[in-house]
């Protein structure tokens, strides 16, 4: 793997982990799930 | 070898990932089936077990039949198990259907059965890489899904939200085109039976090490994630805290996962699993000792998360390392069953003590303990490929 190919790879990587751990984030999302996993208990 | 860990990976980031987010089920569907929080719960720990008992049994097909035929069927059952799941009306039929569908399902799709093809199809030098990238996915997985799977409960309902997930399951049978391998390399190698081959796993000490050490991971990880919402509430901490660890321990598992198949090649993998244990039982008391804050929370949470699965690649590496391919994926399996019985352990046992004392302290020293016990036991683990005798002549 070229040394472009494998910046893109990791850059990709990383912009997928990144949009992720963003919805994570999400205040409606962390309500909801705050909220379902509180539930459990 | 790339198309072999492009749709590995692309099988196990679906199959670990649907069955994650498992828990958000937890309340729209005791409430609109009016069960009790005990169905839904011992559902989940039946799938959980059976997830662990047909281990062994579907990376036993795999080994005989290709890796291929198994995830054809797993991912049938994965379907079925979900779409029943949507449809049950009895606590029976969702024990059947989330619990034994879909942890029979779970067997046949997950690590065990594609690591059988990646032992197989890569060379013994890039093995361990190769297992940490395939981790890795799952561990994306399970980061990804439920976010998404909170999204289609919210916006098309829980019932309908598993209909979806039950089609998309089906993707695994196009994915597992790609690891289709030709009979001869299912059965090259020295030609063992099963039965020769499990007790010469069984009788060597340092399979017996390992299954040992995994089933201490199992008990941690199962303990943490399923009982620290509980225990951060217990101690007055906002509900946000325990969604933003949540995220932090996925997000950090994918680099833990994927850093531990690539240190698997440099450094003896035995060291590196020790060198894992070691440092959660730090971690889990550094996080005790601590005064419980906020940001002691989300630390913990990254450095647990960077040890979660991190287990995963170098154990199975050290598996095909000492037995060779032949049969990977049913010893695996029979590895696996360990961490299930210790999951099931660290659910139940977290739970029962917590009734009987009032609070967690003794099973996070328990875990602790079991920490330091891993990091010993891994520790006269041989790496090397066993010795056989030549096969004799009929």
């Amino acid at each position: 793997m070229t040394k472009v190919r494998r910046t893109l790879a990791w850059s990709a990587a990383a912009a997928a982990l990144g949009a992720v751990f963003a919805a994570y984030l999400d205040p409606h999302l962390v309500l909801d799930l705050a909220s379902r996993v509180w539930a459990c208990f | 070898m790339r198309q072999v860990l492009i749709f590995g990976a692309l099988v196990v980031t679906l199959s670990m990932g649907i069955r994650h987010g498992f828990g958000l089920w937890l309340q729209p569907i005791t409430m609109d089936r009016g069960w009790s929080r005990e169905t839904f719960a011992f559902a989940l720990a039946i799938q959980n077990l059976t997830w662990g008992l047909f281990g062994p049994l579907a990376g036993m097909l795999a080994d005989r039949f290709g890796a291929f035929r198994v995830l054809l069927i797993g991912a049938v059952l994965y379907s079925l198990g979900l779409i029943t799941m949507a449809l049950a009306t009895s606590g029976l039929a969702f024990t059947g259907s989330a619990g034994v569908l879909l942890g029979m399902a779970q067997s046949g799709t997950t690590y065990a059965v594609v690591y059988g093809v990646i032992a197989r199809q890569v060379a013994p030098d890039k093995r361990s890489w190769a297992m940490g990238m395939t981790a890795a996915a799952g561990s994306f997985g399970q980061f990804l899904m439920v976010p998404v799977e909170s999204w289609l409960i919210g916006h098309a309902g829980w019932d309908n939200a598993l209909f979806i997930l039950g089609i998309a399951a089906l993707a695994i049978m196009p994915m597992a085109i790609g690891l289709r391998e030709p009979p001869a390399a299912v059965r090259s190698g020295p030609q063992q039976s099963i039965a020769a081959a499990l007790r010469e796993a069984f009788a060597y000490p340092s399979f017996r090490l390992l299954t040992a050490g995994y089933f201490v991971c199992g008990f941690q990880v199962v303990f943490i994630g399923v009982h620290m919402p509980s225990y951060l509430k217990d101690h007055g901490l906002a509900p946000d805290v325990a969604t933003t660890a949540l995220a932090l321990i996925g997000l950090f598992n994918v680099f833990g996962t994927y850093t531990a198949g690539v240190l698997g090649q440099r450094w003896p993998k035995k060291n590196i699993l020790s060198a894992i244990y070691l440092l959660r039982a730090v971690c889990i008391s550094v996080f005790l000792l601590a005064p419980l804050t906020e940001w002691s929370v989300y630390v913990f949470s990254a450095a647990m998360g960077s040890l979660w699965l991190s287990t995963v690649p170098p154990t199975n590496a050290i598996v095909a390392q000492i037995f060779g391919a032949q049969y990977m994926s049913m010893l695996s399996g029979f590895v696996f069953l360990s961490h299930q019985i210790g999951s099931f352990l660290g659910s139940w046992l977290g739970g029962k003590l917590y009734d009987a004392t009032g609070s967690y302290d003794i099973v996070w020293w328990l875990s602790i303990a079991l920490g330091v016990f891993a990091a010993l036991i891994n520790l006269p683990v041989r790496e090397a490929a066993i010795q056989r005798r030549p096969l004799q002549p009929a």
